[in-house]
């Protein structure tokens, strides 16, 4: 006999779509939430404790990153798409974790023993990267997905950030916009003087407004710009996580005819500001939810001692000089870490052996004789320019948005898949150095 | 008179803000006789679309 499983966001999620329904107020789902948010019960075998907290804010972004992390199908039948993302030993890794983190309801086949996964409990649907990643990291707050709106969550977060104890890592989606002290972008207005508050960073000050109300009493106005500083700088930050091109490396709002004075999260904490945090980039615009998947995933492993270096010091899958993961910017799939060290994105295409293909999208589409499509170069993909320069990822192999069929989910399509050039969205050039778009790519 | 401010305003796509006004209400609450919502990004896209080649919007303008 089998238990029907129903993860925490699952039932979050339907609990959400239904409040009308049901009569919930914002309030219940605030309680709601903050019952399922007391996360996991740590394994008391396991003396680190789990990796826990996340400060999740965003500047000048379009919510396009979050909707693709959200979008995340974990596969219950073929696990080879999570699997790639660890690498050749991946079942071995994700039986490690789910050890570390038993999941609330374990399947028929995996009991409380927790016995090592093999791979005929993987195809009962056990491994579940998502259920893991929300059953252990806890989104503390987060704009887009927290019910509740206003000084409610605003004094969650101030009470959190009082706490001495509370260790959290801050994800920074969107682009930091710092001219006009920061005005472009006000992400918050809380309660109380912020620039009193201990541990506040002198070089945020002047990206905070603080003002007093007649009816609301003293209040900080905070832009972006400050209140990631004010995050950031806080010595209980352990790492910062730039999410999608925009935090990475600045991505559209800070290209080229901008007057806003966008900044990548790199530039303006530990370059600007001297901060030296520890930091990771996630590119992509969006980024594949797999790729944020399986850093979580990987941090989880190197701050547990399951495979020391895996996220610092390993030469294979540390962050490269641009500070992305090689875990999953170093062409993971079919072709893992290509001998001459550099994976070259057109490897993978099905549409390499043809030569550059026509000036046009309709001559070089699929065809009967060319089921694959020709080469889109000079239509203005990416793919060959930037193999020598920095896009890497592994869209060819992994695929994007798969589909739910009763026999498993189903790898979809791809940009150049779907006759689309790639637009090298995970460049650090991305769009300026990758325009005009859908030029001939030899002359860009 | 009093004054609600809510900010930020969760779940949606941008950043937002609410400031309310109140008076006392007949039936012993309050009532809000005045709202503003203020819009608190600014990215500046038709500053960045002006001179690219006109190809450039297809991609930029999806990611608003």
């Amino acid at each position: 006999m089998r238990s029907v499983k129903v993860t925490r966001r699952q039932f979050l999620k339907w609990l959400t779509a239904s409040a009308a329904a049901l009569g919930l107020s914002q309030t219940d789902l605030l309680k709601v939430e903050k019952a399922l948010a007391a996360g996991p019960t740590p394994n008391p075998n396991f003396p680190i404790p789990p990796l826990g907290r996340v400060i999740w804010i965003a500047g000048a972004a379009c919510s396009g990153c979050p909707t693709s992390l959200l979008n995340y199908i974990a596969d219950p039948n073929d696990c080879e798409t999570v699997l790639n993302a660890i690498g050749n030993n991946a079942l071995g890794l994700w039986s490690d974790i789910e050890s570390l983190y038993p999941v609330s309801n374990p399947g028929a086949n995996f009991g409380p023993d927790l016995t090592p996964l093999t791979p005929d409990d993987v195809g009962d649907g056990h491994i579940d990267i998502a259920e893991v990643v929300l059953e252990v990291v806890t989104i503390d707050y987060s704009q887009i997905i927290m019910a509740a709106s206003g000084d409610v969550p605003n004094n969650y977060l101030l009470s959190l950030m009082a706490d001495p104890n509370y260790k959290y890592v801050l994800l920074v989606e969107g682009t930091i916009q710092i001219k006009q002290n920061g005005k472009y972008c006000r992400i918050m207005d809380v309660p109380g003087n912020l620039t009193l508050t201990a541990g506040w960073p002198a070089a945020a000050t002047p990206y905070v407004d603080v003002y007093t109300d007649p009816d609301l009493g003293t209040r900080t106005d905070v832009t972006m710009a400050g209140g990631t500083l004010w995050l950031a700088a806080n010595p209980n930050c352990l790492a910062v996580v730039a999410f999608g091109t925009c935090a990475t490396y600045g991505g559209v709002p800070a290209a080229k005819g901008s007057v806003t004075g966008g900044k990548s999260a790199w530039e303006w904490i530990n370059n600007i500001n001297g901060l030296n945090k520890l930091l990771v980039n996630i590119p992509g615009c969006p980024p594949h939810p797999d790729w944020f998947m399986a850093t979580v995933g990987a941090a989880l492993l190197e701050l547990n001692n399951v495979i020391p270096g895996i996220l610092t010091s390993n030469v294979n899958t540390a962050p490269d000089h641009k500070g992305r993961p090689k875990l999953t910017y170093n062409g993971v799939g079919c072709t893992i870490f290509h001998p001459d060290g550099d994976y070259v994105f057109c490897l993978d295409c099905p549409r390499r052996p043809s030569q550059p293909g026509p000036a046009s999208l309709c001559a070089a589409g699929k065809s009967a004789v060319n089921p694959d499509g020709l080469c889109l170069w000079a239509t203005g993909c990416m793919g060959r320019h930037s193999a020598e320069a920095n896009v890497r990822a592994d869209c060819a192999t992994r695929m994007w948005n798969p589909i739910e069929t009763p026999g498993g989910l189903v790898k979809n399509n791809w940009c150049v898949g779907n006759n689309m050039p790639c637009q090298g969205c995970t460049d650090p050039g991305f769009p300026d150095k990758c325009s005009p778009f859908y030029d001939d790519a030899k002359n860009i | 008179m009093g004054k609600i401010l809510i900010d930020p305003v969760n779940r949606m796509e941008g950043h937002l803000g609410i400031d309310c006004h109140t008076v006392p209400a007949e039936s012993g609450g309050v009532r809000v006789n005045h709202a503003m919502l203020h819009g608190q990004l600014y990215r500046g896209f038709e500053q960045i679309l002006k001179g690219r080649d006109p190809r450039d919007p297809m991609v930029l303008t999806q990611r608003i």
